[in-house]
């Protein structure tokens, strides 16, 4: 499955614990540039953004929103039942051992 | 040989002796069965894919085998259907969804695997509800094949999610058929076509092979005319197996033990038919008839309540978070888009509200849950209860509308992995099938299909039969 972009580790990605004080400031600055590069972009763009079309008929919309009402009944239920504080799930987690253990 | 109707609606039980004996010829049976598919099926959607050619040349082997001697046990030669989840080789294996209608896997699913060792002969696949219904569905055209038609009335549903399996073995299309069951897929088609199905324990049939719609709901199971083939269908399909890690070690102990159910003590776990909204007061009396006939035999029943847990709304929670990280891949690119219920593409939406605490939470319930089912069992052998409370719905009308009522004993029987098993009890409205179930303790599928064995011996609902219009 691909990543979605949102999910995608930075390409700085974190490997600097050796990064001395200059390289440090230096790449703090760029940040500090990036950042309010892409302010200035939000604060200069000339339209608001367009309202998506709506796709969903009132038949649907009134669906949605049942479905979304008996959820929040269900997980309102759930969350009101006391359970002891650490009570067990179903479920048991088992680690695997590497083949050639076995 | 042309054979008549009449052995088209024999039971697996009945047609091995003769199949072994050599008074019918698996290629002549199979070839009546592909006859009567040809006629019929385009009146109930049963069919996704008929494999003619395939059966064809299975049934020519068996008989060559049989001839020969070499005869491999009660399902040889037997003609079957399986429902269009479970992989076959080579040939398509839709999940009754239209984003994979060409779907197509290199290698067969345990069970088919398993059947076919048993001499079965696969007929085809049969049609389902789009995705088994994990995603939810309000509408009985949620399906590629359109819409399960119900072979007791043809503007009626089949009941889902095994439509084709529940359709097929009521019209006499096939011997047997597999469905599965996450929340009710394989005893609603039972109740509703009036036909034997017997959910399984989770665990004691691998799931290899077919859809993941959840990892800890979905079972494999059989649709029969008899509680008796139920028994030996799932004999031949139960098992451990290395390539399902859920699927259980558990010994197979499926041999009829019981011929009387004295000495049982069973839970009575009535509705309330008159306050219950949807419920039919007729398919209230079949029950109360069935409990009568119970009783008549021997079983104790005493009426009680199932422990107060929340288990609808934990096993709606479990399955509907399993299900979206399943089918996450439709979601991603869209193709969920192409099914056909119209909610489905918005349930990551609908659902949005769910948390992670709270799918933990939901988990912790269901283990107190089955602690308390356990307990439960300690004091009783099976409960006994309504299957649907009414007959099966006009095709055309809107689900939430048809089936408003509750599945207490089916939310707690599939968030525990409970076996049960369906059984015809008469007609209610309109002439139509209605049914009951007897649900087991973990592994207890041997005594479920002995006291299923024991009413239908004293009962004919299961060989009712419907009259398909020409």
């Amino acid at each position: 499955m691909p990543r979605s972009a949102k999910n995608k580790r930075p390409p700085s990605a974190v490997s600097s614990a050796r990064v001395s004080r200059r390289r440090f400031m230096a790449l703090l600055g760029g940040g500090v540039l990036a950042l309010s590069g892409q302010a200035r972009a939000i604060t200069t763009r000339s339209a608001p953004p367009k309202p998506k079309p709506k796709t969903r008929s009132a038949a649907i919309e009134k669906g949605i929103a049942e479905q979304k009402s008996g959820l929040a009944k269900q997980l309102q239920t759930l969350r009101k039942f006391p359970l002891p504080t650490g009570s067990d799930p179903s479920f048991l987690f088992r680690p695997i051992s590497p083949r050639r253990m076995r | 040989m042309s054979l008549g109707e009449d052995v088209l609606f024999q039971t697996a039980a009945e047609l091995g002796p003769r199949i072994r004996k050599r008074e019918i010829s698996p290629v002549a049976l199979t070839e009546a069965f592909l006859e009567r598919i040809a006629r019929d099926d385009r009146k109930l959607n049963a069919f996704a894919y008929v494999m003619a050619d395939e059966a064809r040349a299975a049934a020519r082997a068996a008989e060559k085998e049989i001839n020969a001697g070499r005869y491999r046990g009660p399902l040889h030669g037997i003609p079957y259907g399986a429902k269009d989840l479970l992989a076959t080789q080579g040939t398509p294996t839709t999940w009754g969804a239209k984003p994979l209608k060409d779907q197509r896997f290199d290698h067969d699913a345990t069970v088919i695997r398993k059947l076919k060792q048993a001499g079965a002969i696969l007929l085809g696949k049969m049609a389902m509800v789009e995705l088994a219904g994990c995603l939810g569905y309000r509408w009985c055209d949620s399906s590629l094949q359109g819409p399960g038609r119900n072979p007791w009335d043809t503007d009626r549903w089949t009941g889902g999610s095994s439509s084709g399996s529940g359709a097929a073995v009521a019209a006499g299309l096939v011997v047997f058929a597999i469905g599965t069951e996450t929340w009710g897929s394989i005893l609603c088609p039972s109740a509703f076509c009036g036909v034997t199905g017997l959910r399984p324990t989770y665990g004691r049939v691998s799931r290899a092979g077919g859809m993941v719609g959840t990892w800890t709901f979905d079972k494999i199971g059989p649709l029969a005319r008899s509680a008796a083939d139920c028994r030996l269908v799932l004999t031949a399909i139960a098992g451990a197996d290395p390539d399902d890690p859920s699927s259980s070690q558990e010994p197979v102990a499926l041999n009829p033990r019981r011929r009387s159910p004295r000495g049982l003590r069973a839970a009575l776990v009535a509705q309330d038919f008159a306050k219950t909204a949807g419920a039919e007061p007729e398919v209230g009396a079949r029950f109360s008839e069935a409990v009568a006939t119970l009783r008549s035999l021997g079983l104790t029943l005493e009426e009680t309540q199932l422990p107060d847990l929340p288990a609808s709304e934990v096993a709606s929670v479990l399955i509907t978070a399993e299900a979206l990280s399943a089918f996450e891949r439709l979601f991603e690119d869209g193709r969920v888009k192409q099914l056909r219920d119209p909610y489905a593409r918005w349930q990551p939406e609908i659902n949005r509200a769910m948390t992670g605490a709270d799918v933990m939470k939901a988990w912790r319930i269901r283990r107190a849950l089955q602690d308390q089912m356990a307990d439960f069992y300690s004091r009783f052998d099976v409960i006994v209860a309504p299957n649907f409370l009414s007959v099966a719905p006009a095709i055309d009308r809107d689900l939430y509308e048809t089936l408003p009522y509750a599945d207490p004993v089916g939310a707690v029987g599939n968030a525990c992995g409970l076996p049960s098993i369906a059984l015809p009890c008469g007609f209610g409205r309109d002439h139509m099938p209605a049914g009951y179930q007897i649900m087991g303790a973990p592994w207890d599928e041997g005594l479920l299909c002995d006291l299923g064995e024991v009413y239908q011996r004293a009962t004919a609902h299961h060989q009712q039969r419907p009259m398909l219009e020409a």
